[in-house]
């Protein structure tokens, strides 16, 4: 049986996390699942800040230097203030005393570095939903849903405000703002509660940088769009709600919509 | 003297219902037809600051009022954003803000004059506000009295170099209307949904950067 897509969903980081194989090698698809969830734990363990004893905590406690720390972690900080520069500082993973909260896209960069351990099943195709963001490879396209922004909880299969084509071109998707986390984002420059849009989706090839962008354009605003362009990103922004249920929005002219 | 006279209609106005927008009488409605007719009648429209010759003491009095009630004016976009998440039905009605409306504690937006007394659609353009962030303005739809919808019409920007970046960058954004519907995907594309740590999380990485 080769011609089945292979569908879990695995739990780490407090998330669920579904990969989808299309005609896996039968006999590797669930190593190749459990190795790539195991990449996910690892990545929980060392950047957790709920976790007393991961080496983020430990290294922002001052108890070990980043020398001390699996270099993955100094990779990670160094994305964060990278991704400050490219985003025109709407993604700013710094806190007011200095150190580095690098959560804001460790789910993204985790999933990425993870998503290589899929490679051993010798799937057609895959797709991995990790918590709202997805990533596609292979050879076949995938129709991903944007949720609608008044939607709280697991958004799938409730109905979608609009409806991409992933595998092409774009291959990451990244979603940020909605119902989930209104009020949670905050304009780095004015430091108050960040409400330019309802919600921002940013289509790309790199899950991180869709992550970065997506999260710093709910909280920067319009500014940040320039950069995402000039990244070649593709956005979907969702301006506002109508009285009838539908939202206003704006999409740049490459948004792979397939409405 | 016209400045506080209205200052105390609004003030009013917010005890006894919180919920409203403020109901300025002293403004004269303008026709009911006018969607937006700012240009076509300054002196009777409430579309003080986009007129080129607006009726000074309309335009006066409605300046103070962002002053005096700008603290009211944060909290009732509060409310507004909190029926928004308990009920989809009712709350879009004002609690959609645009943007730039959402991005500023706006004063524009609620210092909008509104006429419950109108009987058919009507557009009514707020004052131009100018502060830090740049010029706002904007334009409420009122049908039977109640709001239906708010724009902005102008959008603040920080600086120079936010003017030269808008410039470019909206133009090019495609204006869509987006409703919710039941299609066949693989996957949906939502912000993360999981545990209140993690949203803690995003909480932490951007409050703080002073964050």
């Amino acid at each position: 049986m080769t011609t089945e897509t292979f569908r879990t969903t695995v739990q780490a980081m407090a998330m669920p996390f579904v990969v989808e194989l299309d005609e896996p090698d039968p006999v590797e698809a669930e190593p190749a699942v459990a190795a790539f969830h195991a990449d996910l734990v690892w990545a929980d363990e060392v950047f957790s800040l709920w976790k007393d004893d991961s080496y983020l905590s430990a290294y922002l406690r001052g108890e070990i230097t980043l020398d001390e720390a699996p270099h993955e972690l100094r990779e990670v900080l160094e994305a964060c203030e990278w991704y400050r520069g490219v985003t025109a500082g709407g993604f700013d993973a710094r806190r007011a005393d200095g150190t580095l909260d690098p959560t804001g896209i460790v789910k993204g960069w985790a999933v990425a570095r993870a998503s290589v351990r899929l490679r051993a099943a010798r799937a057609s195709g895959w797709m991995i939903g990790a918590s709202g963001d997805i990533l596609v490879g292979g050879d076949r396209t995938r129709r991903i849903g944007i949720a609608d922004p008044r939607v709280t909880g697991d958004p799938a299969g409730t109905p979608v405000i609009d409806v991409v084509e992933l595998g092409g071109q774009f291959t990451a998707l990244a979603t940020s703002g909605g119902a989930q986390v209104v009020d949670h984002i905050w304009d780095p420059v004015t430091g108050e509660v960040a409400r330019h849009y309802m919600q921002v989706s940013v289509a790309g090839r790199d899950l991180v940088e869709c992550d970065a962008f997506a999260t710093a354009i709910a909280g920067g605003g319009p500014r940040i769009v320039p950069a995402a362009f000039e990244r070649g990103l593709e956005v979907l922004l969702v301006t506002g709600g109508r009285y009838d249920g539908a939202y206003d929005a704006k999409t740049s002219p490459g948004w792979p919509s397939v409405r | 003297m016209v400045a506080g006279g209205c200052a105390a209609i609004v003030g009013a106005g917010w005890a006894a219902s919180p919920k409203e927008l403020p109901s300025l009488d002293l403004v004269a409605p303008s026709s009911p037809e006018s969607s937006a007719g700012a240009e076509a009648s300054p002196s009777a429209s409430a579309s003080v600051g986009s007129s080129p010759s607006p009726s000074p003491s309309a335009t006066e009095a409605l300046d103070d009022d962002h002053d005096d009630d700008h603290e009211d004016e944060v909290e009732i976009e509060d409310e507004h954003e909190d029926g928004d998440d308990d009920d989809g039905d009712d709350a879009p009605v004002v609690a959609a803000p645009t943007e730039t409306a959402a991005a500023e504690p706006d004063p524009v937006v609620t210092s909008a004059p509104a006429e419950p007394a109108q009987p058919a659609s009507q557009s009514v353009d707020g004052p131009v506000v100018t502060n830090a962030r740049g010029e706002f303005q904007a334009r409420i739809t009122v049908e039977g009295g109640t709001v239906t919808d708010v724009q902005a019409i102008r959008a603040g920007t920080q600086d120079a170099q936010s003017v030269q970046i808008n410039a470019r960058a909206i133009p090019i954004l495609r204006e869509e209307v987006l409703a919710a519907q039941s299609w066949d995907v693989a996957a949906v594309s939502g912000a993360s949904f999981t545990s209140p740590g993690f949203l803690e999380s995003v909480r932490g990485a951007f409050a703080s950067a002073g964050l």
